[in-house]
């Protein structure tokens, strides 16, 4: 049985990769990312041995692999099949078995190669001779093992939320979050990074050596310190958290095995909505014609698509961070009002792919007969309306700050400028090298190999913007610190430049759409006819 | 959904189609079709899996670009004139590829506003097909979250809301329940009352003798059969002839022997 599951983990991997390149080139990327990656946490392992602050990494370290264990496949939910037990519930067998043959496909992977190089590592630097040795090689088996099966028990445990829309919208937020953390932690960790101390680090890991997941680490710690008895004692303990932790798993797999599943079930007990309007509330001054109702789609989808709901996030996020570090470092001149139109700028990179965002609903463009011109002055105009907000909200907190409400008008037509600059680049870009977008219910959006190829394009892209950007946000910040009162002259001079370069791009870009609408279908829609 | 009763090209048939054909690779989907429909008529289009039946609407409806061959519809060529062509048509997707994050009521309206339709006309005519369709209650609920059913009823309300003189529906009830299967056969039965001209396929051959007069039966991209129903099965059921026509012979299941043994 465990041959079947673990034959069945390589097919499919087999499979993944010869249904194309950009496919193979992710598996080769992933594996010469995460195998390196995985030796030179080994290597500095081993270098470690003796230092006064080894044991600490290694609980720590215990730590944060069982954690990044447990939440990376939940983020990535979708990605390999042999995770979502429910494909097993029809076949005649013991939960034991699937237990088994699940943690050994679970283990036919990049991730844990580089994991288990990774523990390999690790034992190499603390083992010692004698019966240390031995406390050293159980406790890396356990720390493997507790990986693994932390990770399969909060999957299944997840299963069912994670298949329903609802769910997969929510995990697709928790992402950017994570994200956004981590930013944040790597700002905070770099701005204290003088303050911390291997005194200190050592302190904190003494604090989280109480945890479970830990103690797999720490058995090996207490060897390195020549503490047997603790040594033993740990390792008793991590054993006891690993049962526990297949106990979870098999509690959690015969309630998905056993129980129905409702996930697909439609939730139609929603309210009637007696003005429901394609128009949102604050934006009914829309037009009525192709042009509006592409825009307050747009505007509709900002926030119902968990992916550009992602990005909003994200726009809303960093901005935040950089007003308030100007605000706490305070004494700011007036003109620093300007960098508001910044966000502008942002916001405007998520314009490079229109149509691919649309996926298969462009369908219904190209069936009602298409309008590339709407649709792309819609799109634009989106763009526009959510920059607007953004950059007001960014400009009037550094008002606050600095006092420079004046300038608070020039920083709002600054960004038109630079989202028209951008949209420039970003609607020809849209329709000469349109990007499919996975529609799976994998919520980070694309497979690996796909996010590479199209992230290639994107810098080149965004190159293409900076360089236009360039001469504007010269122009604006040479008369900003050297002849402010002159602003008055040289935004409207931008605000032309770009719409000069809006208008150029909107043109080359509808020109080459026009008449050309199936074969743009036929690129973002990844189910169209084949 | 009245449909506009004076059709300027009358002499025309609803839908021309001389020497359609597309090929995908080394794989051959359509391979040169030709077809008539007349103004009125309620044409099944039927075949196996793999026929080439979604290409051939695909292409004729202005989706897919043909490799050779032409459309017209009520006299436009659809390759040639699109904005005209599709203005007389209404689809239904096998796939429903729609912005599936729009309520339903809001995909209506972005629907007729594409058309170019007024807004007064686009609220008068969803509010009536969504209550026809049983699809009021969910008016506010993102397509998303609806099921099958539901989709394939909001997706045809969708494709009559311009009151098209040609409707071309994929695969209308697969995967429908009976209830919305009804319903969804009432509205075009209403339509075609109305003079307006039904063009679908399907794989349900009870379905087709039921409701159209004419039916073209596909096999490997080209139409083996095409004409009146009555003509078409001669005397015999439609899924017979369809049998017959596409080459599949009577299921020898003498090997199976195992399954009556293993139940003893």
């Amino acid at each position: 049985m465990v041959g079947i599951f673990a034959r069945l983990k390589l097919r499919l991997l087999r499979n993944g990769m010869s249904r194309g390149w950009q496919q193979v080139l992710g598996l080769v990327i992933g594996f010469f990312v995460a195998v390196p990656l995985g030796l030179l946490g080994a290597a500095s392992l081993v270098l470690i041995r003796g230092r006064v602050f080894q044991g600490a990494v290694l609980v720590v370290g215990s730590l944060g692999l069982t954690l990044a264990w447990a939440v990376l496949p939940v983020l990535g939910f979708g990605s390999d099949e042999t995770l979502d037990p429910s494909r097993l519930v029809l076949l005649p067998l013991r939960t034991g078995q699937i237990l088994t043959g699940l943690f050994v496909a679970s283990l036919l992977g990049v991730t844990a190669v580089a994991t288990v190089i990774g523990v390999i590592g690790a034992a190499i630097g603390a083992v010692t001779f004698g019966p240390g040795a031995l406390v050293v090689v159980l406790a890396g088996l356990v720390l493997v093992a507790q990986c693994v099966v932390v990770s399969r028990a909060v999957v299944t445990s997840l299963s069912g939320l994670l298949r329903s829309r609802r769910g997969r919208d929510i995990t697709a937020m928790l992402v950017a979050l994570v994200v956004i953390a981590f930013q944040g932690a790597r700002f905070l960790v770099a701005g204290l990074a003088s303050s911390i101390s291997s005194a200190g680090f050592r302190h904190s890991a003494d604090v989280l050596r109480w945890l479970p997941p830990a103690w797999a680490g720490e058995a090996m710690a207490a060897v390195t310190e020549r503490h047997p008895g603790q040594a033993a004692v740990a390792l008793v303990g991590s054993v006891l958290f690993l049962a526990l932790a297949v106990g979870w798993w098999r509690a959690a797999l015969v309630r998905v095995l056993t129980r129905a599943d409702t996930s697909g079930t439609p939730n139609s007990q929603r309210s009637r909505n007696a003005t429901l309007s394609l128009y949102p509330a604050w934006a009914r001054f829309l037009p009525r014609t192709h042009t509006g109702a592409v825009a307050a789609k747009e505007l509709r989808y900002a926030w119902r698509d968990p992916r550009r709901r992602v990005q909003i996030v994200v726009n809303l996020a960093m901005p935040a961070v950089a007003v308030a570090v100007l605000a706490v470092k305070g004494h700011q001149r007036p003109v620093v009002v300007l960098l508001a139109a910044g966000v502008g700028s942002l916001v405007a990179l998520n314009g490079l792919n229109s149509f691919g965002l649309d996926g298969p609903g462009y369908w219904a463009h190209v069936s009602v007969g298409p309008d590339p011109r709407g649709d792309l002055v819609g799109k634009n105009l989106a763009l526009a309306l959510q920059v607007l907000p953004l950059v007001a909200g960014a400009a009037v907190a550094l008002a606050a700050v600095s006092g420079g409400w004046l300038y608070v008008p020039g920083a709002m037509v600054l960004a038109l400028a630079c989202v028209a600059t951008q949209t420039a680049v970003g609607n020809v870009v849209s329709v000469v090298l349109p990007q499919p977008v996975s529609q799976s219910s994998n919520p980070w959006g694309m497979s690996s190999g796909q996010g590479c190829v199209t992230g290639l394009l994107v810098m080149v892209a965004m190159g293409a913007e900076m360089l236009l950007l360039a001469p504007a946000v010269a122009g604006a910040a040479v008369t900003a610190v050297f002849w402010p009162a002159w602003l008055v002259v040289v935004i409207p001079v931008i605000a032309a430049y770009g719409a000069g370069l809006w208008w150029a791009g909107l043109a080359m870009a509808v020109n080459r759409l026009r008449g050309r609408e199936p074969e743009l279908l036929a690129k973002v829609d990844l189910r169209a006819a084949a | 959904m009245s449909v506009d009763a004076t059709q300027p090209s009358q002499a025309s048939p609803a839908v021309t189609v001389r020497g359609l054909a597309k090929r995908f690779g080394p794989k051959t989907a359509v391979a040169g079709l030709d077809l008539d429909i007349g103004h009125g008529s309620f044409f099944g289009l039927v075949g196996p899996n793999g026929a080439g039946k979604t290409t051939s609407l695909s292409m004729i409806t202005g989706v897919l670009r043909p490799d050779a061959g032409q459309v017209w519809i009520g006299g436009t060529d659809v390759w040639a004139d699109p904005p005209v062509a599709k203005a007389m048509i209404g689809v239904l997707p096998e796939d429903l590829r729609t912005f599936e994050r729009l309520k339903g009521g809001e995909l209506l309206e972005y629907t007729g506003l594409l058309r170019g339709m007024t807004p007064d006309v686009i609220a008068e005519r969803s509010t009536e097909l969504l209550d026809v369709l049983g699809l009021a209650e969910a008016a506010g609920t993102m397509v998303v979250d609806y099921s099958h059913g539901m989709r394939k009823k909001v997706a045809l309300a969708a494709a009559l809301l311009h009151g098209p003189r040609v409707l071309f529906l994929d695969e209308p009830f697969e995967a429908v329940d009976p209830v919305s299967a009804r319903t969804i056969r009432a509205v075009l039965e209403r339509y075609t009352t109305g003079g307006g001209t039904v063009v679908f396929s399907s794989h349900v051959m009870e379905l087709v003798e039921k409701l159209c007069d004419t039916v073209g039966i596909m096999h490997a991209g080209r139409l083996v059969a095409v004409g009146r129903l009555e003509d078409v099965r001669a005397g015999q059921s439609l899924e017979d002839t369809f049998v017959h026509l596409v080459g599949a012979t009577d299921v020898d299941t003498s090997e199976l022997s195992w399954l009556e043994s293993s139940l003893g």
